[in-house]
């Protein structure tokens, strides 16, 4: 079986676990046992997925033409809802709380099942892209992306909560949200700090400029002017709840327009 | 820190105004408002196109458009009058909100600042020194390292702190992002940017500066020795690498292999392999099959007269076709010999047919293209003061992320018979946790009971 086909019943996988845990999160009285359950089945389905992207190394090895799994549209969205997936779990872990896990799930299969749409072939790295610093730049990115992800899914939560008492009740505590919201862009933070560094280091050594100021350059700046206003924000002037939530929100916008929407502006990085 | 009213600051206008201006620089909100409104700037500059005249951009059709995208230099967002001046005055920000809290940290640093975050109070039947070795061990436990000990007037005082380095972060963090500035600074100011098109066995000490397009001489020529190209089977290009010499007056002063990812550095100038370009062919390989079975391969010179071994007759190549049909890549030639009428042929890679001159079998068999390599030059004196900035920022993130400043302090004194225990900390980060960990602790030992007092 080929990563491209674990992929695909994997991206069923996180469907099919989403669905049945809703269904019963909403149907069970007693819920203790069924956090646990679908805690084991998360971890399970993330080994497979961390499984697949082991064997799309090795398998560019089989082929003469091995590379580290991060050099395009394909392999990257792989690896963001990896990254996305690895996120929920820790928030799982240290917050105890399962209903954030939930709801950021479909953010991790959607960016998998969007792989349906992309060549998934394995190619040989162009000279520009045969670099360590790509794999360091690639990875920390992407990690810093899951942290930003993680706490969107709990600004909207938390953005919901206040504005319905109704669905409030369900969600969990507004102050557990917002201390989510902060935790993770305090993980994500210094990991796009690092991958912009390590994009600059990359440069440097291919073209022989740290900083061009190209689209994506600077709206991977944009968005780290976003977080940082965040942290300012929420340290310096203690602000909390509904204001960095929507500031998360922007961030996160900010984060998917440096991804995707680059793309379509005139640039040097639309290798994809 | 707050803003006073101004009836507090005084009557002068002058002092009021430095007020402000100092406020203004010392201030989180003007950092937050900076931060967004050179994010606002940057977005303008990545969604109108960079370095191309205003003429270009179709809505500034509208005359009041056009003057307001002239003044604002839209085509030039990044090194526009606006922009900097956002830049700058985040530095100038930065540098003063940094003036302001160094003394704090300082103080903090040299436990000045001793004011804890909660207070304890409990009370024991047992005698001060029993309990002090308790609590030391508790003490240790909690925090690590042991305590520092001081005793006066019956009052035993023990003292941990954690970590104090863990204060350097903010500062470096924030000197590290003016570093960083400071150095993308010295770049642009004095940094240039160039590419220079050389084709393979020339020499040249001139290349184009990028965006002005005017050329600039380097202080050093560069001859290309050899380029090479490879590809995976797939096409895709695997590698380019140029063989260069680097000269001076004539004498040889370096030489090394250009790869992408690779450069080339000399006195602080970096030659960057960027793309390349065929232009000519260098030399096409032609085998030849005599009358008597002899077989001869030959790389020609494709602008030379080719004496066709076998024969009176010369050959000449006027094109090459690089592979426009099923074919594959093939050569026009024309033959002249003093016998003959001149004659026009065409050979193909995969003419399983090849063509004849006086008994001769001449085949195509191949060519070897004439690359002319792309390379990039670039001169930037603040390169190095970036990564400086940019290893003080990981630093502080560093620092800043993993240790936390915590502080006990455990006071115990002999009462009328009992003894009593003031325990007091502080941490910098994970507040409720440190407390909590330290309530829980202290609960364990069984000797000491809790005073609620209402001044605690």
């Amino acid at each position: 079986m080929t990563n491209v086909e674990i992929n695909t019943y994997l991206a069923f996988g996180y469907l099919g676990w989403i669905i049945v845990y809703l269904i019963t999160y909403v149907s069970l009285k007693d819920r203790s046992r069924l956090s646990r359950i679908f805690w084991t089945a998360l971890l399970v389905l993330w080994f497979v997925h961390t499984g697949s992207i082991a064997l799309r190394w090795a398998e560019s090895y089989w082929m003469g033409i091995g590379h580290a799994p991060l050099s395009n549209l394909y392999e990257s969205l792989v690896f963001f809802s990896w990254s996305v997936a690895l996120g929920l779990i820790v928030v799982w872990k240290k917050f105890g709380e399962d209903l954030v896990p939930l709801f950021g799930a479909p953010i991790v299969f959607l960016i998998l099942a969007s792989t349906f749409l992309i060549d998934p072939n394995i190619r040989p790295l162009i000279p520009a892209l045969q670099s360590n610093w790509l794999v360091a730049h690639v990875f920390t990115c992407f990690l810093g992306y899951a942290g930003f992800a993680v706490s969107f899914v709990a600004a909207i939560l938390l953005l919901v909560s206040r504005a319905s008492a109704n669905i409030a009740s369900v969600l969990p505590d507004k102050r557990l949200l917002d201390e989510i919201v902060y935790r993770s862009i305090l993980i994500g933070f210094p990991l796009l700090t690092l991958g912009i560094i390590t994009g600059a280091a990359w440069a440097e050594h291919a073209w022989g400029s740290y900083w061009s100021w190209d689209p994506k350059e600077t709206w991977s700046l944009i968005t780290w002017l976003v977080y940082a206003g965040f942290l300012h924000a929420r340290l310096s002037r203690g602000w909390s709840g509904r204001r960095t939530a929507l500031l998360s929100v922007i961030g996160f916008c900010a984060v998917m327009f440096t991804y995707f929407g680059v793309n379509y502006l005139p640039g040097l990085h639309s290798y994809f | 820190m707050s803003k006073p009213k101004s009836s507090e600051t005084g009557s002068s206008e002058s002092v009021s105004i430095l007020f402000e201006i100092k406020f203004f620089f010392t201030s989180v909100r003007t950092t937050i408002f900076l931060l967004f409104a050179i994010a606002i700037g940057a977005i303008l500059g990545t969604v109108i196109p960079q370095g191309e005249s205003l003429d270009r951009i179709a809505i500034f059709g509208n005359p009041f458009l056009f003057r307001l995208a002239v003044i604002i230099d839209l085509n030039n967002v990044f090194r526009s009058w606006w922009f900097v001046s956002l830049l700058s005055l985040l530095t100038l920000n930065i540098f003063g909100c940094l003036f302001q809290r160094i003394p704090l940290l300082l103080k903090e640093y040299h436990s000045e600042n001793t004011k804890m975050s909660f207070l304890l109070r409990f009370s024991s039947p047992l005698g001060t020194s029993e309990l002090k070795d308790q609590l030391l061990n508790f003490g240790r436990s909690i925090m690590g390292s042991s305590a520092e000990i001081a005793e006066s007037s019956g009052t035993v005082t023990c003292k941990w702190n954690k970590q104090k380095i863990h204060l350097l972060g903010f500062p470096l963090i924030h000197v590290g992002i003016i570093v960083i500035l400071l150095g993308g600074l010295l770049g642009g100011l004095w940094g240039y940017k160039g590419h220079a098109l050389i084709r393979e066995g020339d020499t040249t000490d001139k290349f184009t500066l990028i965006p002005t397009q005017e050329t600039q001489t380097l202080p050093f020529s560069i001859t290309v020795d050899d380029f090479t190209l490879l590809k995976y089977p797939t096409g895709e290009p695997k590698e380019f690498r140029s063989d260069v010499r680097l000269s001076q007056n004539g004498k040889d002063i370096q030489s090394g292999s250009i790869r992408v990812n690779h450069p080339l550095t000399y006195e602080g100038i970096s030659l960057f392999q960027a793309d390349y370009r065929v232009i000519g062919v260098k030399t096409v390989k032609l085998s030849f099959k005599l009358s008597d079975g002899a077989l001869e391969e030959k790389s020609v010179d494709p602008r030379q007269q080719i004496d066709i071994p076998g024969s009176q007759s010369k050959l000449k190549i006027r094109s090459l076709d690089p592979g426009t049909v099923a074919k594959g890549p093939g050569i026009q030639v024309s033959v002249v010999g003093q016998t003959r009428e001149p004659e026009s042929s065409s050979m193909y890679e995969k003419d399983t047919r090849p063509m004849a001159v006086d008994g001769t079998e001449i085949r195509f068999i191949g060519f070897t293209p004439m690359y002319a390599t792309g390379l990039q030059i670039g001169y930037d004196p603040g390169v190095y003061v970036v990564w400086l900035g940019c290893s003080l920022l990981v630093l502080g993130f560093i620092l800043t992320l993993f240790t936390n400043l915590q502080r006990l302090l455990i006071e115990i004194k002999a009462h009328e018979g009992t003894s009593i225990v003031v325990v007091s900390g502080r941490s910098r980060k994970l507040r409720r946790e440190f407390r909590d960990s330290i309530e829980r602790g202290l609960a364990r030992l069984a000797e000491l009971k809790r005073q609620n007092h209402h001044n605690q």
